[in-house]
């Protein structure tokens, strides 16, 4: 058989294969990622959960445009060290006298078998990584009916769009490759280094404060531009964050080519020259790192603080079951309750009922134009206020308030921003009586009447006067176990008897609200009934967050608190796994280049006499700012920013909310202790490539 | 074979002109091993990239075979590159992947001429080189001298007008260089070769029948072999250390 190009490019490409293994796997697992994760977003399960336009559904595509710009830079990476790689074979053949078209040929066959082999099995894996994944978890944390795993096939689009846009992108490179005409450029390509030549001695410090600035501002700006410029924040108000990567660069780049200590910088002399030159492209793999880190323990640390909130709150409860129902039902009796608790050898006791009212209360209605400037209209009936006299809160709590006459308590959740609350009058929505008011002061609670304004005795009386019963509420509250299996039981039955003792009429969320129905409908508007709930689903996690009178039963609500954050948690676990892969598979890549480029360095020192200690160490060092630097900066500064949101949502930073983060901080310990162990295999092998 | 006329090249480095050649003219006969000796930015290897087309020159001409290099297209030049030329570098540039005889067959290969007269091609100089115990070897089993007498071998497969060498011992010990300049020596005699080599080493150049001393881009002397070698390269040696002002 006579010897053909395409027969010796075949065995090059047999002797090669580490590299088009490598190319190989970069693009098949970013496409991989990439699948999984539009599979997951676009999923029924998750879009049914997590509210178009809410905050956890921002977080969502802000992560996944996140993994995507990752990706991205990544397999650019990936490609140019491949091509890099193939410019010695490519420039050989070029000064022996082939022809373009002939090195074309050769190229297109190569990428076109790595791309398609990679897309076809990203594509093709995409779907049953994402399920594999969530049904896992599924089946190992929590199993609820919602936790259902739907497939949208539109998932799959992402993954296709980013393949064809990767597949493009690494075929112009091809091109422009290809098309090169200076020989000795295209040979020498490979020994070609990015060496970062100038770093200041400000890149440092500059990058950590434009860090905090882009947090900062990132975090506050919307704030400033709708507060105080009354402005709807434009989309390129965004470009403040912008400080953050850019820090992020400037902050890593000192940190591997000028380093921290400051002393001795002969001592380090072969792993600090070796990062330098290859500086440029590192540094952006470590800022990639980073940002991914970040987004990952971001999305992550959603569980832990909104169930040390939930759980605290729960734990801080003036009374272990209450539940508030309107007055035109026909409820649970406290004989009906008693004897359930019998039944369940629940001891129970303090059995209280108080009652409360719904009036309108006035405040002003953000109007916004077609050009994003924002006004206020005062409305005098705004928005539903319930309210309870100072009486019976002294009755269901034993704390005494007594606003002065024309004045209010509001009780406030101890993680709200609320310092003050701007209700000047309260009418009632059957007699039309109007009672001006102010606010006396702003009161943490914990208990059923959360958000309820406390009037004084006389006030009460006066503003709910001919109230009629739908706008009227009766509050239960008693005392009993919530430890015991029985107290759980009891618990669930009591509150399937209050469901089976609501009406139609009741059948609606926290968010319907009567008093903004009828402003809307005397404007001629349309009140959007967003979140609808139904009796159907009362198992479910949705109607446990929503239904505007689910009780408070600490047994049931403790044993469930898991269950009802089952799609949030499992969607946000999902969000981290995927970081997580994309973030030890470009540590594992920039790892493995070290061991495939530096070869012939290290061949060198070994002949120039250093020994193996040295070279270890030497090695070592370098990836341990590869692998220490970002993650550490990445993890450090999102919890920084976590803490900073927490505490410019209220002022403060309550202690449930010290005791999440504390547990968010646990996270980042555990992936520290993930990435080290990590980072001991990916080292080891490396030492092994290098044979030292 | 070769005519090289009034060659001028010149690098820029920002808004800076560093010319490089300035005027070189000089011209190689059919058979002939030529060297090019200078110091260090004297132009020896902007020279050899020029008339390998690996570089665009700025003004002048070079004629291979009577034909105008710089008039040539992209096709024509990879025809050149592959048929008349042949190159043998300071770091061998053989493929990794390949083995010995296949990094000899490789112009061959290119050309699309694979048929069994390629592969009798190779052995036989595998033969001269007396490297035909290493054919089925890769580079990176054998010693730098084998490598580069690979290059030469790989250089020749296709009976090129000119063989180009770019410091072809500069990457050798003594005894491999010598290895190689005697390859070099087998390709003229043997072959008919037409070798123009740029190289530092007044060693390999004493075995030239021919040395061109370049200085500051210019031709400073040509200076052509007697009947002794070490004649030859004492007398290199003298006008090296004349041209760099150290003459006694």
């Amino acid at each position: 058989m006579s010897v053909t190009l395409r027969h010796i490019y075949r065995k090059m490409r047999r002797q090669n294969r580490s590299q088009y293994l490598l190319m190989f796997l970069c693009y098949f697992v970013s496409i991989l990622l990439i699948t999984a994760y539009g599979v997951v977003m676009e999923s029924p399960t998750i879009r049914n959960v997590l509210p178009e336009g809410g905050d956890s559904r921002k977080m969502l595509y802000m992560i996944f445009a996140l993994t995507l710009l990752g990706c991205l830079i990544f397999i650019n990476y990936a490609s140019g060290l491949f091509l890099r790689f193939k410019s010695r074979e490519f420039g050989i053949f070029m000064a022996l006298g082939a022809e373009k078209k002939q090195l074309q040929r050769l190229l297109s066959e190569d990428l076109l078998l790595l791309t398609a082999c990679s897309a076809f099995g990203g594509l093709l894996l995409g779907v049953p990584l994402a399920a594999g994944i969530w049904n896992f978890f599924r089946f190992a944390i929590i199993n609820t009916k919602e936790m259902v795993f739907s497939i949208s096939w539109s998932g799959l689009l992402y993954g296709l769009f980013f393949a064809v846009i990767s597949i493009t992108a690494v075929f112009l490179k091809g091109v422009f490759f290809i098309g090169r005409t200076n020989i000795l450029d295209v040979i020498k390509e490979q020994r070609k280094s990015e060496p970062v030549k100038d770093v200041k001695f400000w890149y440092g410090w500059g990058g950590i404060l434009m860090i905090l600035l882009g947090g900062f501002l990132g975090y506050y700006h919307s704030a400033f531009f709708i507060q105080v410029l009354k402005y709807w924040p434009p989309v390129w108000a965004n470009v403040v964050y912008a400080f953050v990567p850019v820090g992020l660069y400037l902050f890593l780049l000192y940190t591997v080519i000028r380093g921290w200590s400051g002393k001795n910088s002969y001592k380090n002399i072969v792993s600090r020259s070796i990062m330098k030159f290859q500086g440029r492209q590192t540094v952006r793999n470590m800022c990639i790192i980073a940002l991914l880190t970040a987004g990952g323990l971001f999305a992550m640390f959603y569980a832990p603080i909104t169930q040390c909130t939930r759980l605290y709150s729960i734990g801080q409860r003036t009374f272990e079951y209450a539940f508030f129902y309107r007055g035109d039902e026909e409820m649970v009796t406290q004989k009906d309750i008693e004897k359930l608790a019998e039944k369940h050898q629940v001891p129970i006791h303090s059995y209280t009922e108080i009652s409360s009212a719904t009036v309108a209360r006035d405040g002003y209605r953000d109007l916004y134009s077609d050009s994003g400037a924002i006004s206020e209209e005062y409305v005098e009936q705004l928005s539903e206020c319930q309210i309870v006299s100072a009486s019976d809160y002294k009755k269901l709590t034993g704390k005494t308030l007594d606003p002065a006459p024309g004045e209010f308590c509001f009780l406030d959740s101890p993680e709200s921003s609320e310092s003050t609350i701007s209700i000047t009058q309260l009418t009632n929505p059957v007699t039309g009586k109007v009672l001006p008011v102010k606010a006396a002061k702003v009161l943490p609670e914990y208990s059923i009447l959360l958000s309820h304004l406390v009037l004084n005795d006389s006030d009460y009386k006066e503003i709910s006067r001919g109230l009629t019963p739908q706008w009227q509420e009766e509050v239960v509250c008693f005392h009993g176990d919530k430890d015991s299996e029985n107290a759980y039981l009891f618990s669930r039955e009591l509150f399937d008897q209050i469901l089976a003792h609501s009406s139609k009429d009741c059948e609606i969320s926290d968010f319907y609200d009567r008093i903004a129905k009828a402003y809307y409908e005397s404007e001629g508007m349309t009140y959007e009934d967003y979140l609808k709930i139904s009796y159907e689903d009362a198992d479910s996690m949705g109607f446990a967050n929503s239904w505007k009178y689910y009780p408070d039963f600490s047994p049931m609500d403790v044993r469930d608190s898991l269950k009802n954050l089952s799609v949030f948690l499992m969607t946000f676990l999902f969000i981290f796994l995927i970081c997580l892969m994309s973030v030890l598979v470009i540590l594992y890549t920039r790892s493995i280049t070290l061991g495939l480029s530096c070869r012939q360095v290290y061949e060198d020192l070994k002949r120039l006499g250093a020994s193996r200690a040295y070279l270890r160490k030497s090695v070592s060092r370098q990836l341990f700012s590869v692998f220490v630097s970002p993650t550490l900066t990445g993890a450090i500064g999102i919890w920084g920013y976590f803490l900073l949101v927490l505490y410019a949502n209220s002022g403060s930073i309550s202690s449930a909310e010290w005791i999440g983060a504390g547990v968010c901080f646990l996270l980042v310990l555990t992936l520290a202790v993930i990435l080290f162990f990590f980072y001991r295999r990916v080292r080891n092998k490396v030492y092994r490539m290098l044979n030292i | 074979m070769l005519q090289v006329k009034d060659l001028y090249k010149s690098y820029q480095v920002g808004r800076q002109t560093y010319p490089v050649l300035r005027g070189i003219t000089f011209s190689i006969e059919p058979g002939e091993f030529v060297s090019v000796m200078g110091p260090s930015g004297s132009g020896k290897t902007t020279l050899l990239n020029c008339i390998s087309c690996y570089i665009p020159f700025d003004q002048g001409e070079i004629l291979l075979d009577g034909q105008d290099i710089s008039k040539f297209n992209e096709t024509d030049l990879s025809h050149l590159r592959n048929q008349k030329l042949g190159f043998v570098f300071q770091d061998f540039m053989l493929l990794d992947g390949l083995t010995v005889k296949e990094n000899i067959m490789l112009p061959r290969i290119l050309s699309g001429q694979t048929d069994k007269e390629m592969e009798r091609s190779a052995d036989r100089l595998c033969q001269v080189f007396d490297i035909s115990h290493i054919q089925e070897k890769y580079p990176a089993e054998i010693s730098g001298g084998e490598k580069q007498r690979t290059a030469v071998a790989r250089a020749l497969i296709n009976h090129p007008l000119l063989v180009l060498a770019d410091e072809p011992t500069g990457n050798l010990d003594s005894k491999s260089g010598r290895t190689v300049i005697e390859s070099f020596l087998q390709a003229q005699h043997s072959l008919n070769a037409t070798i123009f080599m740029v190289t530092h080493d007044s060693y390999a150049a004493s075995f030239c029948d021919r040395v061109i001393l370049l200085k500051d881009g210019v031709v400073h002397k040509h200076l052509k072999s007697g009947k002794d070698r070490k004649e030859f390269q004492k007398e290199l040696l003298d006008s090296i250390q004349e041209m760099s002002g150290e003459g006694r």
